[in-house]
């Protein structure tokens, strides 16, 4: 029995069989040779080096072309001596006439023994050549195993995925049917995949570091991804405290289903409306049964990730307009595009030094109309089947905003044209997720008819973290003195101009921080559907005036620490019912 | 077998380009050559091996050779190292 933390991404307890995916996307089964298979085995093995050398030598050849750069020919050259390292090389065929297995299987152990050397060293520049070996063994990997490989999108039987990180694109192609759960070497608690994770109600783990190593296909796995925790090969005492477990977890889910139908209301008469988050049409169900009252956030890139070509405009207008007629007559924000960043789809050939900064989101669209105009047309056109609003990502200033009102007009006028059904007043809003658009929230309320706050991103920015880096993961602070600030000044600009206001950003659905934005003055919020039982009972469990005083109070901290010590101080006394307290301080 | 220490004098240590160097030279040869680096010892025809080494500038290394040209490849390894192993050696100031 082996027992590994890391970072709780999404609640639940699971007990499966795992199911790994090595760093290139694709599993390696072990396979024993016959005696008379082991000398083709090895010649496939060297077909594929060869293969590998001469693609390496043509890319050589195109940049020779391109640029007169001595550096870049010179990684090359070194990418083809490390194709006829002995050690790579020569070992693995060593190792294919002793043990007679297969060549990918023998292969990718002798990468992965090297890949732990250079983990090991101290120095920075010797353990950067690790991503060298990892591009020339990928290649070969790849020529190995051709068509057969699997992949995430043909899991066939319920197992525990084991990555090293589930980048969006893959969490969207996998078969959710059968993943009882993840738990990834990578990622934070607000990576893609742990905010995924959540909304799919998939419990995670992420950020184990290097679980992928230490765990074999079908060995049994426990994972607890409320306290963020993998258990590898569990001894029967902790598989039946683990089984004990998962039942109190469902018995406590079902309590909380039966909130459904209540309204999300203070004990002082306050009502809130909470909405889902949702990234796929075929979530909008789970949201509902979850008690959504409408969406809030409709993340539309994932129609366009995992296909060469972008969905076409009616292929859109289907797909939104299902989540449209599902929720009606509560809303649907759909944000435009928000590709770029981690979500770079194999059709679109960027590749940024910087991509969170770079050209994502509003950007890339405003750069793109072939892409953005039919997204738009899509919207305006779902709006007709019944409430849809119109929000804008990463907006960091006025002339963004007007030159993405200014397409609006031109798609709606064509609309018009052609007599196409459509809402001609669907209600446009802004994602307030830069500092700049934090701060001029003032001069873009006139011009708008929602915000939506996009925490995530926000908090991002704003404290210059990158939340999916797991060496500085610890900083990205929600209860930072700044980000509070932020936060008001944004409520406050927006009740003074008179603009409807919601957040959807994780912290809507962290239950301390649900507390702070509403005592602030936030009356939308939308979440994982998952979560939304929770803050459900937990706002039903609270005084309006009490939580007001709190978050009041709040600003008048100084550290991040001091102000997550003074919420928990007072949620103990805010909640009413301590039985319930109990429950929210074991699920958070 | 025979032994020789040398020292790498290359600015940023015994990096892929002097690594790719060594190496290539001393595949041309047919004795076993190792290099040790403490107690670790790795084979000196594989750049992989080498790299892993992470042998920063001022590491001393332990040369061992077997074969009919062991004499020669030492030789060899003594000066290219040296002669900062094909790179531009650094101007001590």
């Amino acid at each position: 029995m082996k027992k590994l933390n890391g970072i709780g991404a999404s609640p639940g307890i699971v007990i499966g069989k795992a199911f790994v995916i090595s760093s290139e996307g694709f599993q390696i089964i072990s396979r024993d040779l016959s005696e008379d298979e082991v000398e083709r085995e090895i010649e496939r093995f060297q077909q594929a080096i060869s293969e590998s050398k001469q693609e390496i030598l043509s890319i050589k050849r195109q940049f020779g072309q391109d640029s007169n750069e001595p550096g870049l020919a010179e990684i090359f050259d070194t990418h083809v001596h490390l194709l006829e390292d002995v050690l790579l090389m020569g070992e693995t065929i060593e190792h294919i006439r002793r043990e007679r297995k297969n060549a990918e299987h023998v292969f990718a152990r002798t990468v992965q023994a090297l890949e732990e050397k250079f983990n090991s060293v101290d120095d920075e520049y010797f353990r950067q050549r690790v991503h060298d070996i990892q591009d020339v063994s990928g290649r070969i990997l790849r020529k190995l195993l051709g068509k057969e490989r699997r992949t995430l999108a043909n899991l066939r039987e319920k197992a525990i995925l084991i990555t090293r990180n589930l980048t969006p694109a893959e969490t969207a192609s996998m078969d959710r049917r059968n993943v009882l759960a993840f738990a990834t070497d990578f990622g934070g608690r607000t990576s893609h995949a742990s905010i995924m994770a959540k909304a799919l109600g998939i419990p995670a783990v992420v950020g184990l570091q290097n679980i992928t190593a230490q765990v074999r296909n079908d060995d049994v796995l426990i994972i607890d991804g409320q306290h963020g925790i993998a258990i590898i090969d569990p001894d029967e005492q902790t598989l039946n405290e683990y089984q004990m477990r998962r039942e109190r977890v469902l018995e406590s889910e079902r309590l909380l289903a039966q909130l459904r139908h209540l309204p999300a209301q203070t004990l002082d008469g306050v009502t809130v409306v909470l909405s889902a988050n949702i990234d796929l049409p075929e979530e909008v169900e789970r949201a509902m049964e979850h008690g959504a009252e409408g969406v809030g956030l409709l993340r539309s890139e994932f129609l366009y990730l995992n296909r060469t070509l972008p969905p076409d405009e009616d292929e859109q207008v289907e797909a939104y307009a299902k989540v449209v007629k599902a929720v009606a007559p509560n809303s649907v924000i759909i944000r435009t595009l928000d590709l770029g960043g981690d979500k770079v789809p194999g059709h679109f050939p960027y590749h940024e030094a910087n991509p969170f900064m770079g050209c994502r989101a509003i950007r890339l669209c405003l750069n793109h109309p072939e892409i953005f105009k039919p997204q738009l047309r899509a919207i305006l056109r779902a709006g007709a089947a019944g409430n849809v609003k119109l929000l804008f990502p990463m907006i960091t200033g006025l002339n963004e905003l007007r030159q993405a009102k200014q397409i609006l007009d031109e798609v709606k006028q064509e609309l018009r044209a052609e007599g196409a059904a459509f809402n001609e007043n669907t209600p446009v809003g802004v994602m307030i997720e830069t500092p700049s658009a934090g701060i001029i929230a003032d001069l873009l309320a006139p011009e708008v008819d929602f915000f939506s706050i996009g925490s995530n991103d926000l908090i991002q920015y704003m404290l210059a973290i990158d939340r999916v880096n797991e060496r500085i993961a610890h900083l990205y602070e929600p209860t930072h003195p700044a980000v509070l600030r932020m936060l008001k000044s944004i409520i406050d600009a927006s009740e003074r101009a008179g603009v409807e206001l919601s957040i959807c950003g994780e912290i809507a659905g962290d239950l301390p921080l649900a507390l702070v934005l509403l005592g602030f003055g936030i009356r939308k919020f939308s979440m994982a559907a998952t979560i939304i039982p929770e803050v459900k009972k937990l706002i039903r469990s609270i005084s309006f005036g009490d939580v007001k005083n709190m978050a009041h109070r709040l600003l008048t901290f100084s550290t991040p620490d001091e102000v997550r010590s003074e919420i928990q101080r007072s949620m103990a006394k805010l909640v009413t019912n301590y039985s319930d307290y109990e429950l929210f301080v074991s699920r958070t | 077998m025979l032994k020789r220490k040398v020292i790498v004098r290359n600015e940023v240590g015994l990096h892929a380009r002097p690594a790719k160097n060594l190496v290539t030279e001393l595949n041309k040869y047919s004795s076993d050559v190792f290099i040790e680096k403490d107690d670790y010892r790795v084979n000196a025809k594989s750049i992989i091996g080498v790299l892993t080494l992470a042998a920063v500038k001022g590491t001393e290394l332990l040369i061992t050779a077997e074969g009919d040209d062991a004499e020669e490849v030492l030789d060899l390894v003594e000066r290219m190292f040296q002669e900062c192993l094909g790179e531009n050696p650094q101007v001590v100031t």
